[in-house]
């Protein structure tokens, strides 16, 4: 168990230390609760560049090197900008008392639950450790299970057990953290201070009531990291561009990037954020922050791994998953940097418009071709969010919040969080689509499972639009509710 | 705008209405959605009388009938390399029959069955199973004693206790 606890601490430390670059428009707080994703960040993308450079993936040597890396950086900023002051310290402290005591009650506690999909995810594990990880690997795993997870769970190896039980657990205490930390922030100055721990409270609380989100803190699979991770990069982005804390895009960058190594469908994701980007006022510090880290783990995994590992990775299509891939990263890219240009704002203002626009005829040309795969995942969805899917209320309630907050939002550059909820929606009911047939009835269907990733995110947009409505909420120092 | 108003008058109750809705019904939510349990070692999967290990990470999973009293039976795709060992050490093999699985094609015919049936008398037998090409290889958990192991492309086997 000490070995485990090793690690959560690592990880935290490792991303803390990252983190202290940001120091300036990232709080001790925020960075306290962005530690162990962005820690586990860093790990995945050491794991890749070793995979894809050396072949193979010794996960000690991953651990060392992004500690070291983050505590590189953190040498480099303290001895440009001074030193740690005592809050820095203390929330540092914080993450990392969290981070063990989570490892020690996940450990003890023996939540951890497995579906046949998690033994896909921890043989992988199994293989990456080879000499030639990536040849070792399925193939076809390779694009459908991807290697941010089985990387995670190498580390296991260290342990001498077959799986890190505290992973999952560490995902969800930190994104409850962050999630917390956020909504508070978040409503600052605009609600009376009663009124606000009342909002703040309830979300959490609301969020805790999820009994899918919370299983996925315990089921071995990639749906906590991604609900961490689009947490991160959707309230990150937000905070840089409308808040003008532009460093806040250097964690939100990382944890978009890295997405693109848990999940099959991360490059759209990937792609729908990153154009609401290209839309928004952003800085090109941010738009830079944003893209460079989504351009170099793109080009090393789907270029250089996929293109060369993967079943068919090959292929050159637009419907082929490596190519289709790399040609919706690039062009994501690409906008959203030529779009910072000023003499592009005349239209690139309009990009996310016209990207949600495409998506939805997209959709439309798909259910046209072939309404049967809608409407039998129309009837699945709604079977899974009423009963089968074990959501309970959360989503039936979150959807007609949702229905509200877009019609009253009044939120500054709320198409940065409009946006993505919408593209977001979009892209559930394309996904059948574009994989593997339609959604179906069950709480272990992918559809089901995926609605957790976006749930986090939502909840955060109901708040903000409590606060920021056209009912006058917005600056109202003492709303009452 | 009213609405706005009343959203964020009443959001606050909404989260909590749901929340008291969403704990009360949890109790009642049928099992856990995961059928592989885990040990508190580490190890994977809690089959009947069966623990699981790896013994070797180039050819996957490892199965070890600790008390296998009743024996077990197993089935594997075909085209699997199937291995019996006692546990005490390399004594010899005590493959106590291999034939096709009687529910994927008919009993003991040779026609390119999906999968082989492995029957173990009692006693601690360890069976290791080394999977050819590039398959992967999960479990599923079954009654009575019987663990099923099938490559990506086929559904769990229809086994029976």
């Amino acid at each position: 168990m000490i070995t485990e606890v090793g690690i959560a601490v690592a990880l935290a430390i490792s991303g803390s230390a990252l983190l202290t670059v940001v120091r300036r428009d990232v709080t001790a707080a925020a960075r306290c609760w962005l530690s162990v994703p962005i820690g586990a960040a860093l790990y995945s993308i050491v794991a890749l560049v070793s995979l894809v450079i050396v072949g193979t993936l010794d996960p000690a040597i991953a651990l060392i090197a992004a500690l070291g890396l983050g505590l590189v950086v953190t040498a480099i900023t303290l001895l440009k900008g001074g030193g740690l002051r005592r809050e820095d310290l203390l929330w540092m402290l914080i993450g990392v008392g969290v981070a063990a005591v989570t490892a020690v009650a996940a450990r003890q506690l023996h939540l951890t639950r497995l579906t046949p999909d998690s033994l896909r995810y921890l043989l992988a594990s199994n293989h990456l450790v080879l000499t030639e990880g990536l040849r070792e690997m399925n193939a076809v795993d390779l694009v459908t299970r991807q290697i941010g997870l089985p990387a995670l769970h190498s580390m296991s190896d260290l342990v001498g057990r077959r799986y890190l039980a505290s992973l999952g657990p560490l995902f969800g205490t930190f994104g409850l953290g962050l999630f917390v930390w956020l909504a508070v922030d978040l409503t600052r100055g605009a609600l009376a201070r009663r009124n606000r721990l009342v909002l703040v409270a309830t979300a959490s609380l609301f969020l805790l009531s999820s009994n899918r989100l919370v299983y996925d803190s315990f089921y071995i699979n990639t749906h906590i990291q991604m609900a961490a991770y689009l947490l991160i990069a959707v309230a990150g982005t937000w905070l840089a561009v409308s808040r003008g804390l532009s460093l806040w895009a250097v964690p939100s960058g990382l944890a978009l990037a890295v997405t693109l190594l848990f999940r099959p469908e991360a490059p759209l994701v990937v792609a729908i954020l990153l154009v609401t980007v290209a839309a928004s006022r952003a800085t090109m510090s941010v738009r830079l922050a944003m893209t460079l880290p989504t351009l170099a783990v793109g080009a090393l995994w789907y270029g250089l791994g996929l293109w060369r590992y993967a079943a068919g990775g090959d292929e050159i299509s637009p419907t082929a998953p490596v190519f289709g891939s790399l040609v919706a990263i690039g062009l994501a890219v690409a906008l959203c940097l030529v779009s910072g240009a000023h003499r592009a704002r005349p239209w690139a203002r309009w990009l996310d418009l016209a990207g949600v626009a495409g998506l939805a005829l997209l959709l439309v040309f798909y259910i046209a071709t072939d309404p049967a795969v809608f409407g039998t995942s129309i009837e699945s969805t709604v079977r899974n969010l009423v009963r089968d899917g074990f959501w309970l209320l959360t989503w039936v309630a979150a959807i007609a919040l949702l229905l509200v907050a877009l019609v009253v939002e009044s939120i500054p550059d709320g198409r940065l969080w409009t946006i993505p909820v919408i593209g977001f929606a979009l892209l559930y009911w394309a996904l059948p689509y574009i994989r593997e047939g339609a959604w179906r009835v069950g709480a272990g269907d992918s559809g089901n499972r995926i609605l957790a990733h976006y749930l986090a995110v939502t909840v955060v947009f109901l708040v903000l639009a409590a606060v920021h409505n056209r009912g006058g909420a917005s600056g109202g120092q003492t709303e009452t509710m | 705008m009213r609405l706005g108003r009343i959203y964020t008058r009443f959001l606050p109750a909404a989260f909590v209405a749901t929340a008291v809705v969403n704990f009360a019904l949890t109790p009642f939510l049928p099992g856990s959605g995961a059928p592989i349990r885990t040990h508190r070692d580490g190890s994977l999967t809690e089959l009947v009388h069966t623990e699981q290990r790896a013994v070797d990470r180039r050819f996957g999973f490892y199965l070890e009938l600790d008390d296998a009293a009743d024996g077990g039976v197993l089935v594997v795709p075909e085209g699997s390399f199937v291995n019996a060992e006692l546990a005490d050490g390399f004594a010899g093999f005590e493959l106590v029959e291999v034939a096709y699985d009687p529910r994927a094609g008919g009993a003991n015919i040779p026609e390119t069955p999906e999968s082989w049936l492995l029957e173990t008398e009692s006693g601690d037998v360890t069976i290791s199973i080394l999977a050819g090409d590039d398959d992967l290889w999960w479990l599923a958990e079954r009654p009575g004693g019987e663990f099923v192991v099938v490559p990506n492309s086929v559904a769990p086997a229809p086994v029976s206790s």
